[in-house]
């Protein structure tokens, strides 16, 4: 019963033949209802049907071509969004007057659906691959910059206080003391909203796109290929997680103070 | 080896709109250069937030600070803090902790940092970061980082409070010995009776609300003092003075 002790840690083994079992339940759920006909295959496509078609598209260079589109578009996005979001979001965080100018926007913006701005975008940028990263901007720009914001709140007082005695400028404290502490909050502000921004892709490539997974599934559910949707959005899912594994391996890299705990 | 005095002149301090809180008022006190002084108050009285005037961290209502002669406008590096909370940069080994202030003004130097670890007994964990170390051991790293940067004074915030007192023993015995090897003024906060009167070279008994020095005791113990010296009846008689004066307060 000791597995069942909260919060106490469990062992590399457990944790990795856990992950796969729930895998393997999930599919092999599935496999039973599909090659069990309990669902017709026009809902849910069998595990066989679904890796066939994509190999076949992998083969054909179909799936990368698309999957090269959608990466482009979500990580176009989530870079500009990035690079504005950071800077501002500690600013926002470390100085009151630029907090209480931004803030009630910024609040205000943030709960709106990005679905209702998609026709404002196409009538102000267009249509095409502009249009498309827009909609992940907008996606998680207004997140970031909260997020980033409260992480650069949360600096302890009295370690501001301590670089002012040792020398520290009131004008070099975002770039000393604030950018370093707040970097492994801020690279897991960066993972978390880096999966809001693939969440995003299906609305980005909702309108007037040639290519990328979003474009796929919609084309595909008009024609009923049930099997193309799953594997776009395996597909997704997959990006999903190497873009979040990613992160978790930088913030490593960039922040191995932030691991050293006894 | 840089050190100088101190001068408070009709210190006062106010909070709050409405209902301002007068938390000092004209308060007045000076610290020699080389001295070790200490003020003894009890919680809320102020004590604290005197030191965060003299370091130039809060903004006084009125009064004069003088350190060295120059009048305190906010903070700067001629006066090292070591504050209550740990405040070690986290992201930065105990060695470039360290090289923090004396990197800021340009002027790093290994020979320093090492000199300094070495004093507070942390040569070996230079490499470490503040995660990996124990509460009395990143206060070690705090005192070692506000002398590396060769401040003129030493402002210390209860940087002992938070600590088992075993500990508390074995890290006032270290300051002792660091102060008396750098010979800085020194201007220690602190609840504890003891603890003042085994540091101080004076003692300044605080009253609260509003906060002023109430007395200032002399404290002539031959040093080094050893921590047997608490049960020394000449050590008693000062410990009983001063708790009647603070006993006062409650009253």
């Amino acid at each position: 019963m000791k597995l069942f002790t909260p919060y106490r840690a469990v062992s590399r083994g457990v944790t990795v033949s856990l992950g796969l079992a729930v895998w393997a339940l999930v599919i092999g759920a599935w496999t039973l209802v599909t090659y069990g006909g309990q669902v017709p295959e026009m809902f849910l496509p069998a595990p066989g049907k679904v890796a066939a078609t994509a190999w076949r598209l992998a083969e054909d260079g179909t799936l990368w071509e698309h999957t090269w589109a959608s990466a482009k578009v979500v990580l176009t996005g989530f870079a500009v969004s990035s690079v504005v979001a950071i800077p501002l979001g500690l600013y926002m965080g470390t100085y009151r007057v630029v907090q209480a100018g931004l803030e009630p926007l910024v609040n205000f913006i943030r709960y709106l659906p990005v679905t209702s701005f998609v026709p404002l975008f196409i009538l102000w940028i267009g249509i095409g691959f502009q249009q498309h990263i827009a909609v992940i901007i907008f996606g998680v720009f207004f997140q970031q910059l909260v997020m980033v914001a409260d992480a650069a709140r949360s600096v302890p007082r009295d370690l501001v206080n301590a670089a002012y005695t040792l020398g520290t400028t009131r004008g070099e404290t975002v770039r000393h003391i604030v950018f370093p502490y707040t970097l492994p909050m801020v690279l897991d502000v960066l993972r978390v909203t880096m999966g809001w921004a693939w969440t995003y892709l299906v609305v980005a490539e909702l309108v007037a796109a040639r290519a990328g997974l979003g474009y796929i599934s919609l084309k595909a559910a008009r024609g009923f290929q049930v099997d193309i949707i799953f594997l776009a959005i395996a597909m997704i899912g997959l990006l999903g997680l190497l873009t979040d594994q990613g992160f978790r391996l930088a913030r490593r890299l960039v922040a191995p103070w932030a691991e050293a705990v006894r | 080896m840089n050190s100088a005095d101190i001068t408070v002149t009709d210190v006062t301090l106010r909070y709050g709109g409405k209902q301002p809180v007068l938390a000092l008022d004209r308060l007045s006190l000076d610290v020699k250069p080389n001295e070790f002084a200490v003020i003894v108050g009890p919680s809320g009285c102020g004590k604290s937030s005197l030191l965060y005037l003299i370091a130039g961290l809060e903004e006084r209502s009125g009064g004069s600070i003088t350190v060295g002669g120059s009048e305190v406008h906010g903070p700067g590096a001629d006066r090292g803090m070591v504050f209550q909370s740990y405040t070690l940069f986290p992201w930065l080994t105990v060695a470039e902790n360290v090289a923090y202030g004396p990197k800021r003004r340009g002027a790093a130097d290994p020979a320093v940092v090492a000199r300094y670890l070495e004093e507070v007994g942390l040569a070996a964990f230079a490499k470490h970061y503040p995660a990996q170390l124990s509460g009395g051991m990143k206060q070690r790293v705090a005192i070692a980082r506000a002398l590396a940067n060769d401040p003129a004074v030493l402002l210390m915030d209860e940087p002992f409070g938070a600590l088992d007192s075993q500990t508390r023993h074995a890290m006032q015995r270290l300051l002792l010995r660091v102060w008396d090897h750098t010979k800085k003024t020194v201007l220690f906060v602190t609840h504890d009776i003891e603890e003042a009167i085994l540091l101080a070279d004076r003692v300044f008994v605080m009253s609260g609300r509003p906060g002023q020095i109430r007395r200032v005791l002399t404290v002539d113990f031959p040093r080094p003092r050893h921590e047997d010296l608490v049960l020394d009846p000449a050590f008693i008689a000062m410990k009983r003075e001063i708790m009647g004066l603070l006993k006062q307060d409650e009253e």
